[in-house]
């Protein structure tokens, strides 16, 4: 009696020290991107749809009871800040990282994770290298293979004629792909490349200078791999010095920022996408409508793959019952059962995506899918 | 098994300290709620004034960047203006007010027509397909961006557009000069309190923060803000950050921005809490020391 009467005393005594002091666990997700900076469009669209999937997600009742939080960093779409981030995360306790979103900064985030038992969900990232090996690393979008066969399958197709290739030197390892498959895929075809032009993303390009070389070159169609707004820079200068190339572009650049700073410069240009802006599908019309009543404009293929990505893994914990990354891993690669914006998406064992992707024409500032 | 009796002493000691316990609480409850209600509305009434007063200074600075934009659109003259003229006439009223860090003369194309000498490279760009040109509703006199990437420098701004014949005059303000319009409060205020100023989708435009600024955040209070506007107040607890606060919001007519006052509750009430704190540990050590003399 003594005994029970000394421990309800006790337990009182914890309990009115606990309600004062305990707070509500939640289940933090990181996102890391570019948010600062030429190019951080990438970035600061990914992050607008993953708060976007949060709020959906908090607003259901969470997952497991507890709330989602997502914990946002800026990489700077530099390799060594990504890395400190990615640490800083870590010791914050978070296990899942939606990101990065650039291909340049994977060669030290994927080892970080990897080493680090986190599970690395990755919208953007493209680069081939990383395909097929089973790692801490997942991604939404396919391997870049897949955007520059089908561009270089148009490319031959269309029969240009001479070629040339402008890439920005920021995101090299995803520009390299591109470059390499074109060059095997059309060398033996009719259409040739001219040449090769890097330019960085910090330092305004003389584009009088570029545009004088490419018509010495003979260039009359241009592969343009770069972001969204510094595709429509060059697009407002080619058409005020009155070159007209033929331009095909990535996934990486068919946002609305080049349609809204591109103007009427940008039409006639194609490029290829996961995402179809004018879809009609009740999923995306109900996420579109969402997104612009969060962020007042349209959302981007970043914005989409970062929600997607936010879902698959929220999707995955709650099926699991689980936030162990590897658990989860698991679930994502081997039960994957998830319905994204625009349709099924499959991941493989090793978290490679497989998703449709189609070729588009910018037409009175639309994209309008090209058949096949 | 045989029930032992408590001692005289021990059930006098028992009654004593329970007795105290409960007087402590009963007065401790008496008091602290009119205290706390008390510092809470004096809190209260001071961001209110605060918030206001902020939203009306800065939407007057806001008025002048627009005036700035209406003068230099009364002042050009197509029919008597060479090119050069019209852009070294935008140059001098930058010079003058330097809130902007490009000006540009939109013809009724979307086509570049004139702009600063500096940014000359960019005459003959077509605007046509920004929000601005095609957005802007027939009732409107204003156009109001929300935050973007400066095309001339890479810095957030804002492009605020006006009407001019059919085309537009339009002005890309540099986020650092909305910081500064509220730095003066910031100063005055900003230790104990935060001042926030977003825009209509919650972008942060002014935040003790700056990288909550140029890395384009969403405050996470935006939809709770637009609940409490023109005046209102509410408590929050901040689960993530273990934080309460008292929210104040106030929205700028203009352009629908809103100006939000955060001030941490245990600063607004002082020190009550913390008395609260040791009363409540004094009555748990006292529970378990007489629980332990038992």
């Amino acid at each position: 009696m003594k005994l029970k009467y000394k421990l309800s005393l006790i337990i009182a005594g914890l309990l009115l020290f606990s309600a004062c002091s305990s707070p509500k666990k939640t289940i933090k997700l990181g996102f890391v991107g570019g948010l600062t900076g030429s190019g951080s469009d990438l970035g600061v669209d990914g992050m607008y749809g993953a708060l976007l999937a949060v709020k959906t997600i908090n607003a259901a009742g969470g997952v497991m009871g507890r709330d989602i939080e997502l914990v946002i960093k800026n990489d700077q779409s530099d390799p060594e800040v990504a890395l400190s981030v990615d640490q800083e995360l870590v010791d914050l306790g978070v296990r899942f990282i939606i990101g990065h979103m650039i291909s340049g900064v994977a060669t030290k985030t994927v080892p970080f994770v990897n080493e680090h038992n986190v599970l690395m969900i990755s919208p953007t990232i493209a680069k081939d290298s990383l395909s097929t090996i089973d790692d801490h690393f997942i991604r939404v979008i396919p391997s870049n293979v897949t955007q520059a066969t089908l561009l270089s399958e148009t490319i031959i197709k269309q029969n240009p004629g001479r070629l040339g290739i402008l890439y920005s030197n920021n995101n090299l390892l995803f520009a390299e792909t591109f470059i390499q498959i074109l060059t095997d895929n059309i060398a033996n075809q009719e259409t040739k490349i001219g040449g090769s032009f890097a330019f960085d993303v910090n330092t305004k390009p003389d584009y009088k200078k570029l545009v004088e070389d490419l018509k010495t070159l003979k260039i009359n169609s241009l592969l343009i791999i770069a972001s969204g707004d510094e595709v429509a820079n060059f697009a407002q200068n080619f058409a005020l010095m009155a070159f007209h190339p033929t331009v095909f572009l990535p996934a990486w650049a068919m946002t609305n920022d080049l349609i809204v700073k591109g103007g009427k410069a940008i039409d006639g240009y194609f490029g290829v996408n996961y995402t179809q802006t004018n879809s009609t599908a009740p999923e995306y019309i109900q996420f579109k409508t969402s997104f612009i009543k969060e962020h007042g404009a349209e959302p981007t293929f970043a914005a989409i793959m970062a929600y997607e990505s936010v879902m698959l893994t929220v999707n995955a914990i709650i099926s699991s019952q689980s936030t162990d990354p590897m658990i989860i891993k698991k679930k994502i690669t081997e039960n994957n059962d998830y319905h994204g914006v625009f349709g099924d998406l499959l991941i493989d064992r090793t978290g490679d995506a497989s998703r449709a992707i189609r070729l588009f024409e910018i037409v009175d500032g639309q994209f309008v899918m090209v058949k096949p | 098994m045989r029930i032992k009796t408590p001692k005289l002493y021990e059930t006098l000691i028992a009654i004593g300290l329970i007795s105290v316990i409960l007087s402590m609480f009963l007065a401790w409850s008496l008091v602290s709620s009119q205290l706390t209600t008390y510092f809470v509305e004096d809190a209260k009434n001071q961001n209110i004034e605060i918030s206001t007063t902020i939203t009306a200074y800065v939407e007057d600075k806001l008025n002048e960047a627009v005036i700035h934009l209406k003068l230099i659109k009364e002042s050009i003259d197509l029919t008597h203006m060479s090119k050069d003229e019209i852009n070294a006439l935008i140059f001098r009223f930058n010079q003058i007010n330097q809130s902007f860090v490009d000006i540009e003369v939109i013809d009724s194309e979307g086509m570049v027509q004139y702009t600063l000498p500096q940014n000359s490279n960019e005459i003959g760009y077509d605007r046509s397909r920004e929000p601005f040109f095609s957005n802007f509703k027939s009732d409107a006199e204003i156009y109001w961006s929300s935050v973007q990437l400066s095309p001339y420098t890479n810095s957030n701004t804002i492009m605020i557009a006006i009407r001019y014949g059919d085309g537009y005059v339009i002005g890309y303000l540099d986020l650092k000069e909305i910081r500064a319009l509220s730095d003066v409060y910031i100063l005055s205020f900003g230790s104990t309190r935060n001042i926030t100023i977003t825009d209509q989708y919650g972008i942060y435009l002014v935040n003790q923060d700056q990288t909550l600024i140029d890395e384009r955040r969403v405050d996470p209070h935006h939809e709770m803000e637009m609940t409490i506007l023109n005046g209102k107040f509410m408590v929050i607890h901040e689960e993530s950050e273990y934080e309460t606060s008292l929210i104040t919001a106030s929205q700028i007519k203009s352009n629908g921005w809103i100006v939000t006052i955060s001030e941490p509750y245990q600063v607004a009430i002082g020190g009550i809490d913390y008395v609260l704190k040791i009363v409540i540990w004094f009555a748990v050590l006292m529970l378990l020391a007489y629980a332990l003399m038992l």
